[in-house]
């Protein structure tokens, strides 16, 4: 007899919440479900219970004092995965209000018993369980009470094979003397903020025996088909080890060529697949510019390739950007995709998701993601706060689907100091191209360099570059006839300048700047 | 469900009440009906949400009925004892017709409240002839 129990882990019926549980809810499990008030709490609840209940799996919900269960049945049913079919049928609703104030928990007991022993269900649900805790919340007698009730309940429960929630508005500080958080065997906490003037819900599994939840908070999204829940960590993909910047044992990595000779050079052939590389510079540098020979490259050697904007939609995207036409032509012949992700109130888990699920579906091998600062400003703000970390567990869920990334940043040019990019960003990704303005001649030029690529040599070289009607043109060669470049105000140096612009050519040779 | 509906199956019911009764006693027949209806809800809304919806629909039914005024009264008991005792009071005929118009009230307040799919639903068990009967009749219309 070494055979181990296996407990069937059941679907919730709520999408992302399986994923955050660790596979679905063990069944017959003592679960609390937590929160303040309007968190969803209900919802899940029922989301759980009406996609779950059938013939030889039906359901009990047991109210007490909590919403009167015509104004629960009332609004629940405008959720679309309430079945009214399903009711006194698979799912019953029974109130025991009347039990509590007449026999206190004690006759809440024996009717539950009487319940359980009638239709033999296996989901229970008991909304509130706080105004039971109450109700018990008075001289130690009670309290004592109350702990010998959790536990006959949850025994009750376990041996008559039911599911259980018990669902209750609690504060985080009470779960330290509550005795049902020590008997229940999950706890899903339900937490809402508000920050400035946008509200975010999010979820987080505290405890669920038998199994890993997904640890942190994950989003949690309400709508007229119930809750949707984002994990912070969306269904985990295996990384292809070229992909690994950081495993020097890696295989010799693909590179992806950027569509643009000088730049290509200066990235030693181009930029290994499965990186994320961070393209910054001033407005009107020419990130998108870049960012699009990017991708157009890539779809010219039949690579699937994706872009997510979010400042513009994607119809005005296309008509206010370099080669724009191009990229309506190959999104008409669906060579390309172009993602909108909908501004303001967004959830990092939410665009991480739908990130990760669109890459995933095209089977993108490039995607740009246009603009960081973008990105952010779509987020609601309490997601702003930590976007440096949101970012990193963007780009490493990404990378890990094999895709090479191209995020696009807004840089202000200080010439008082070097910008990598936005603040704290620049670690994030693999590689760096910056993009700056220099003065040289009495005139405004555009300069580049490979700031960073990890574990690949590239050229530490600062080339000019301009912006034509093809895409961006670099010079062949680096402007060596001047020193200070990054000052803003370079002044010609000891060594005449070997490069010329390539489009341009324009001669340097012997003149200075003042 | 609307008060033309709500009053066509209360007559239903009503009548199913009389075939079933093992007396005349109109008033008899009529508090039956509403204790049928309280243990086909009570158990999912509480006897205390059941006496607040029985409360409210005596309240709307004094439009119809001023001399109800005397009835009016919260009660945790699923047949108002105020009610009861108005009731011993009047004739017959009356009696009858208010206990009609006050189910009907109550079926349109439920179906207010939650819908009259699962309004029905709920009181199927308890009526399952002239549920049916009612859901057949909406279906044809």
């Amino acid at each position: 007899m070494t055979d181990r129990v296996e407990i069937r882990k059941i679907p919730t019926g709520i999408p992302g919440l399986d994923t955050v549980l660790g596979g679905g809810l063990p069944e017959f499990s003592f679960n609390l479900v937590a929160g303040g008030p309007g968190v969803g709490k209900t919802t899940l609840a029922h989301q759980f219970m009406f996609s779950n209940a059938r013939e030889d799996q039906k359901a009990v919900y047991f109210t007490i004092f909590g919403e009167p269960a015509v104004k629960m049945l009332r609004y629940q049913q405008q959720l679309t995965f309430f079945d009214s079919s399903k009711i006194n049928g698979v799912v019953r609703f029974v109130h025991l209000g009347e039990d509590m104030i007449e026999g206190g928990l004690t006759r809440v007991l024996e009717r539950i018993r009487r319940e359980l022993d009638a239709s033999a269900p296996r989901i229970v649900i008991v909304d509130s369980f706080r105004s039971v805790v109450r109700a018990a919340n008075g001289p130690l007698e009670e309290k004592m009470n109350l702990e010998r009730f959790v536990q006959l309940l949850a025994i009750t429960l376990t041996t008559y094979e039911a599911t259980t929630f018990l669902i209750g508005e609690y504060l985080e500080h009470e779960s330290q003397s509550n005795p049902v958080f020590t008997v229940a065997d999950g706890i899903v906490w339900l937490h809402q903020t508000v920050v400035r003037n946008s509200m975010v819900r999010r979820v987080q599994v505290m405890k669920m025996r038998g199994q890993a939840p997904v640890p942190g908070l994950h989003t949690v999204k309400l709508s007229d088909d119930g809750m949707r829940i984002f994990s912070r960590l969306p269904s985990p993909v295996v990384a292809p080890a070229a992909t690994d910047p950081s495993d020097p044992g890696r295989a010799r990595t693909e590179l992806k060529k950027t569509g643009i000779r000088g730049l290509d050079e200066m990235l030693g052939g181009g930029i290994p697949a499965g990186y994320s590389v961070l393209v910054a510079g001033p407005s009107g540098s020419g990130k998108t510019t870049l960012a699009t020979q990017f991708i157009l490259e890539g779809v010219a050697h039949g690579e699937p390739a994706a872009i997510a904007v979010f400042e513009r939609r994607p119809r005005q995207y296309v008509k206010t950007i370099s080669r724009g036409a191009e990229l309506e032509r190959l999104i008409r012949q669906d060579k390309l995709q172009l993602m909108y992700i909908r501004p303001l109130d967004l959830s990092v888990d939410e665009t991480l998701e739908e990130l990760h699920d669109f890459v995933a579906k095209l089977g993108a091998k490039r995607l740009v993601i246009d603009s960081v600062s973008g990105f952010e400003l779509a987020l609601a703000p309490s997601f702003r706060d930590d976007f440096r970390e949101s970012l990193y567990r963007v780009l490493g869920t990404l990378t890990a689907l094999g895709v090479t990334v191209m995020l696009t940043a807004d840089v202000t040019d200080s010439f008082a100091e070097l910008r990598l990019g936005p603040a704290g960003l620049s670690f994030l990704t693999d590689g760096i191209i910056l993009q700056r303005y220099v003065e040289i001649e009495g005139s405004l030029r555009k300069v580049m360099a490979v700031v960073k690529m990890r574990g690949n040599p590239h050229s530490k070289e600062l080339r000019e570059y301009e912006i034509t009607e093809k895409g961006i043109a670099v010079a062949n060669d680096s402007l060596q006839a001047y020193r200070g470049l990054l000052t803003g105000r370079p002044v010609h140096g000891r060594a005449k300048r070997k490069g010329r612009v390539a489009v341009a050519k324009r001669s340097a040779k012997g003149k200075g700047t003042k | 469900m609307d008060r033309t509906s709500a009053l066509q199956l209360a007559e239903r019911i009503y009548a199913q009440a009389v075939r079933e009764a093992t007396t005349t006693d109109v008033a008899g027949i009529v508090k039956r009906i509403h204790e049928k209806l309280a243990q086909a809800l009570s158990p999912m809304i509480g006897d205390a949400g059941f006496a607040a919806m029985m409360a409210r629909t005596i309240q709307m039914a004094r439009a119809e009925y001023p001399r109800l005024d005397g009835a009016v009264g919260f009660s945790v008991e699923p047949f108002p004892e105020n009610l009861a005792s108005w009731l011993e009071g009047q004739e017959p005929a009356l009696i009858q017709a208010v206990g009609v118009a006050l189910l009907a009230r109550f079926l349109v307040l439920l179906s207010t409240l939650i819908g009259t799919e699962l309004a029905l639903r709920l009181l199927s068990p308890t009526w399952p002839d002239a549920i049916a009967y009612a859901i057949d009749s909406a279906e044809k219309l």
